[in-house]
């Protein structure tokens, strides 16, 4: 039963993956265009708008700005059959160059022209590029870093809609309990490259780690009756937020409410038994500190004298 | 009188510092009600209103305040609570090296963590060496503003940070807090984290408690992350964090062990993922399965446990549901079946919550709540939630 399981499992996996390679896009590269930018902007001077007019007008991520052979054909025999290898690697199969899919539906090319941002701030490596390549498009640590300088907007929802998918690959299955060590070491590589900063700021930390939790994001409701449990099986760490353990102490106090192990049996003054108070502190010592850090010594004392 | 002058002290400077010319607030402010109702009492009607903020002037380049604070009027008997969970002064020189931070700040960088009221200078070198200082005290557990030494004492420590390359990187800190001549904790830490290969990547922390002369913490992880796997394996070793002045440094202080694995798998747009945890206590065991399945708008999972602590399953689901561009439908829902190790009986928490978020562009937001929850003591705790999120930029 266990290695048909097994079987299963693998054969799903394997597939699965054979299915995603199917399904890899095309590139730029594999549209067989031949063009220089470089001889274009640089040789011969040309402005980007010669050729991407629709630039400085488009108001939002998803206009297609590539040039038609129309454009082509200001400066080019577009009609001429004998030069279209001139162009097109393959002229009996010409393919279109594929429209970007990564956009950002909010951004908008004539805001930013108006702002007086030169085309190569944000893609500096066209002009410089002989032969098609992949998109020279910013990464989202530029756009930030500028608008940082700049005192702009830097909130997730100024570019991005509700709609759109933000959460990258690392903040997979186990992130909530990894991401403590990922801000801790701030290591670019175990994070696809991206900083936390990237996305969030100081507050979205203190906002679950110290915030009211009002929208139960952190806790869920009920979470006064699950949270021992929970502290037990250290999926999370309690003492990572609730480092001052008086806040324990002030709704157990304030609410009246006993710890549910302390009942009868808890504790005892035979020696070397102790009840189950003994057993529970070996195993976690944090849960009497939860409550019993600032008396310790009126609680404890009597049986365990300093 | 005093209270006030010294609570207002902070937005004072505050405001004095935005009267000089061209000044640059940005920020914004959330007003919260929260209707609920404590066990045995009447219904209560709690506020609370968020402000956040960050504050530039030309005159004063490089310079910058910024601030996250939290006002409420909430309990039983009403009264403005304050909460400044940061309010720090910050230079930056124009290339960025050199940093100064004063203030109440928020860390969490090596054994450096929580909030601190202080003065942290951080260095970045034109290579790849971050060096960081930091002498100041806790910050009260209250987030209240005053200077909280005389129960905290001073704290002061340094962080290193050196990225050599992806492949390696290492970081080295140190935090002393004591209070008079009293220690209350002095910790080392040491992280080497980096990949082996493109998509094989490790992490090892150790913090080391240098008056107990003992380990407190020691993680390693070795992940995979391949589209469309992401695999990871990790062993904690962990201690209770015991301050040198605390009455329990008489008893003696055992950690707990932990392997801690999770699977997740990328289908499309869905993520399907699988965790398992094994903690050892001193004399017993506990055990985590956690089944899970997200997307983008919403998630899924089954929680089983067994073990010390006792025995749990629960299963949750949360949406996040963009109707339109303006509109996103929030629901959640929980139920646990659990039985604690102590208490023979079993019980059963059930939680509900429906939410609706109305976006005004990108500067107004209006979320209202529903929250329901059915336990062992509330047959029906009904909660409502209404929230105004405000962002300015003056």
């Amino acid at each position: 039963m266990n290695r048909y399981l097994l079987l299963c499992l693998i054969g799903l996996g394997t597939g699965l993956t054979l299915f995603r390679m199917g399904t890899a896009q095309s590139s730029p590269q594999s549209s067989g265009l031949i063009f220089s930018h470089k001889l274009h902007v640089v040789e011969n001077e040309m402005d980007c708008l010669d050729c991407h007019p629709g630039a400085v007008r488009s108001e939002q991520g998803m206009d297609d700005l590539f040039p038609e052979m129309a454009a082509c054909g200001d400066c080019h025999d577009v009609e001429a059959e004998e030069e279209c290898g001139l162009c097109h690697q393959q002229p009996e199969e010409v393919a279109l160059i594929p429209r970007v899919d990564t956009y950002n539906r909010l951004f908008s090319h004539r805001q930013h022209a108006v702002a007086g941002l030169a085309c190569q701030t944000c893609h500096p490596r066209v002009k410089d590029k002989d032969r098609v390549t992949a998109y020279d498009l910013p990464d989202m640590a530029s756009c930030m870093d500028c608008h940082d300088r700049r005192g702009l907007w830097t909130d997730c929802r100024s570019c991005h809609l509700p709609d759109e998918p933000l959460k990258p690959v690392s903040h997979g299955p186990d992130f909530e309990h990894r991401h403590a060590d990922l801000a801790r070491l701030q290591n670019r590589s175990l994070t696809a490259g991206k900083d936390c900063r990237l996305c969030h700021q100081t507050r979205d930390c203190q906002r679950c780690h110290e915030g009211d939790n009002l929208e139960r994001f952190t806790h869920p409701l009920n979470y006064a009756f699950t949270h021992a449990l929970e502290a037990q099986g250290r999926q999370k760490d309690c003492s990572s937020c609730h480092r001052d353990r008086m806040f324990c102490v002030d709704c157990h106090r304030d609410f009246q409410v006993m710890p549910h192990n302390h009942v009868a049996g808890w504790s005892n003054r035979i020696p070397g038994d102790g009840g189950r108070h003994r057993w529970e502190a070996l195993n976690d010592l944090e849960a009497c500190l939860a409550c019993h850090q600032s008396n310790a010594e009126q609680i404890c004392q009597p049986c365990h004298g300093k | 009188m005093r209270t006030l002058i010294k609570k207002g002290l902070p937005l004072v400077l505050i405001f004095i510092f935005s009267l000089s010319a061209q000044v640059h607030l940005q920020g914004s402010l959330q007003s919260m009600v929260y209707r609920w109702q404590p066990p045995d009492q009447e219904s209560l009607t709690d506020f609370y209103q968020v402000l956040q903020f960050q504050l530039r002037s030309n005159a004063l380049p490089g310079f910058s305040t910024r601030g996250y604070l939290r006002f409420a009027y909430r309990g039983p008997a009403p009264r403005w609570e304050d909460r400044f969970y940061h309010l720090y002064l910050q230079w930056q020189r124009t290339d960025r090296r050199l940093t100064l931070r004063l203030g109440r700040q928020f860390l969490y960088a090596g054994v450096w963590n929580g909030t601190f009221d202080a003065l942290q200078v951080t260095w970045q070198s034109a290579g790849s060496l971050n060096l960081r200082f930091l002498l100041g005290s806790r910050a009260p557990f209250d987030r209240q503003w005053r200077w909280n030494a005389s129960t905290e004492g001073m704290a002061y420590g340094v962080y290193l940070n050196w990225a050599g390359s992806s492949r390696l990187r290492i970081t080295a800190s140190i935090l002393h807090q004591q209070k008079g001549r009293q220690l209350l904790h002095q910790l080392a830490g040491v992280g080497i984290s980096g990949r082996l290969s493109r998509y094989l990547l490790y992490h090892t922390n150790l913090e080391y408690n240098i008056p107990g002369k003992s380990v407190q913490l020691f993680r390693h992880l070795m992940g995979y992350y391949r589209e469309p796997w992401q695999v990871m394996v990790e062993w904690n070793h962990q201690k209770p964090r015991i301050r040198e002045d605390s009455y329990f440094q008489i008893f003696q202080i055992r950690g707990f062990d932990q392997l801690r694995s999770s699977v997740g798998y990328r289908w499309h747009q869905w993520l399907f993922s699988l965790q398992y945890l094994r903690t050892w206590y001193d004399s017993d065991i506990t055990n985590q399965w956690i089944l899970g399945c997200s997307q983008q708008w919403g998630h899924v999972g089954i929680i089983l446990q067994n073990g010390f602590g006792g025995q749990n399953l629960g299963v949750y689901g949360d949406v996040r549901y963009p109707l339109t561009s303006r509109f996103t439908l929030r629901a959640h829902s929980s139920y646990y079946n659990f039985q604690r190790h102590t208490v023979a009986i079993g019980e059963e928490a059930t939680a509900y919550s429906l939410g609706l978020t109305y976006r005004h562009g990108p500067k107004l937001q209006l979320d209202a709540d529903l929250q329901q929850s059915l336990n062992t003591y509330f047959r029906n705790d009904l909660r409502a939630l209404l929230r105004l999120f405000y962002r300015f930029d003056i």
